[in-house]
């Protein structure tokens, strides 16, 4: 994981910010991204030196939703299969100077079961008229079962508040996370 | 109190560290680090113990004051022990407490869901990082 210091991308508050790499199955590697995350929205959106101590609330939600996704896609792409993780910070083209658009993605080898799997998952929470209620449906169900939780898509949906989807592409599996999030006074711009 | 109630046994890993025990009708509990990929069964096995050891006790108190993370899978391990206590008899059913650390942002929204879910078993506290 790179030292954000060493990164580079634009400081114009019309131009995106955009980090995008790939990774093997090690479970250390999902922290460093949780603290990657935290740092690129921090650093992007707030302006603000990343702090070693805590993150802002909105940083939080979106280390939270790499995090889930990142793991889905080590978890499932088996341990041979490298996962691809982006995350984009973007003027929003519907309020440029008033919001940003947020765009995580993770990209695994999927079987077709866990493909059917995600789609089901993401359609029904879709579908769901009350996603925070569905989530706590979810958690009803999950808490008597032994396996998997199964929960790591809702908790993206409800606790973060992004907007999920997926592309199936031959044998792998694209899942995205959407979010637009106000410009904060101070921030870039 | 029954002295013979199993001891809760501390188990550290890389990432995740927990530790508890009882004391007259208090059972406490203490979480640091961050639960992870591959800390479910970890935290399975201590609440098992923690659900051993808290039989005939008036409450559980859970610290996850110095918790920076919890993944999904350790929350339903979390839940499904709250689940486990809730189902009990209740004259057997005891109150969890969970402190909760207000500078970590994920407890707030997740513990909130809990809260949602299994809201008479559990009260939610907030305390500084108790270090």
């Amino acid at each position: 994981m790179p030292d954000l210091d060493n990164c580079t991308w634009a400081l114009d508050s019309h131009a995106p910010a955009y980090f995008s790499t790939a990774f093997g199955r090690r479970p250390k590697v999902l922290e460093l991204v949780r603290r990657f995350v935290s740092d690129f929205h921090d650093r992007v959106v707030l302006s603000a030196m990343p702090s070693r101590r805590r993150s802002s609330p909105r940083a939080s939600q979106l280390s939270m939703a790499a995090h889930e996704l990142l793991e889905n896609a080590l978890v499932y792409g088996g341990p041979d299969g490298g996962s691809h993780f982006s995350i984009a910070i973007d003027p929003d083209p519907e309020d440029p100077a008033n919001r940003y658009l947020v765009c995580i993605k993770t990209r695994n080898r999927a079987d077709s079961q866990q493909r059917a799997v995600v789609c089901q998952r993401l359609h029904a929470l879709s579908e769901a008229e009350d996603p925070a209620a569905y989530y706590i449906e979810l958690m009803t169900a999950s808490a008597r079962r032994p396996d998997g939780s199964g929960l790591g898509l809702a908790r993206v949906r409800v606790e973060a508040q992004m907007d999920l989807s997926c592309v199936v592409d031959g044998d792998e599996l694209e899942v995205v996370a959407r979010a637009r999030i106000p410009r904060e006074p101070g921030g870039r711009g | 109190m029954s002295d013979s109630n199993p001891a809760i046994r501390s188990v550290a890993t890389e990432s995740l560290a927990a530790e508890g025990g009882a004391e007259g009708d208090l059972v406490e509990v203490r979480l640091r680090g961050s639960a992870e990929l591959g800390s479910k069964a970890t935290l399975d096995e201590f609440f098992s113990d923690v659900f051993a050891a808290s039989q005939g006790r008036r409450e559980v108190i859970v610290d996850l004051t110095q918790l920076e993370y919890m993944n999904s899978s350790s929350l339903k391990s979390l839940l499904s022990w709250i689940v486990r206590v809730r189902d009990l008899p209740e004259p057997q059913r005891h109150k969890i407490r969970l402190l909760s650390n207000p500078e970590l942002h994920w407890q707030q929204r997740s513990l909130h869901s809990l809260v949602s879910m299994c809201g008479d078993v559990i009260e939610v506290e907030e305390r500084e990082d108790r270090g």
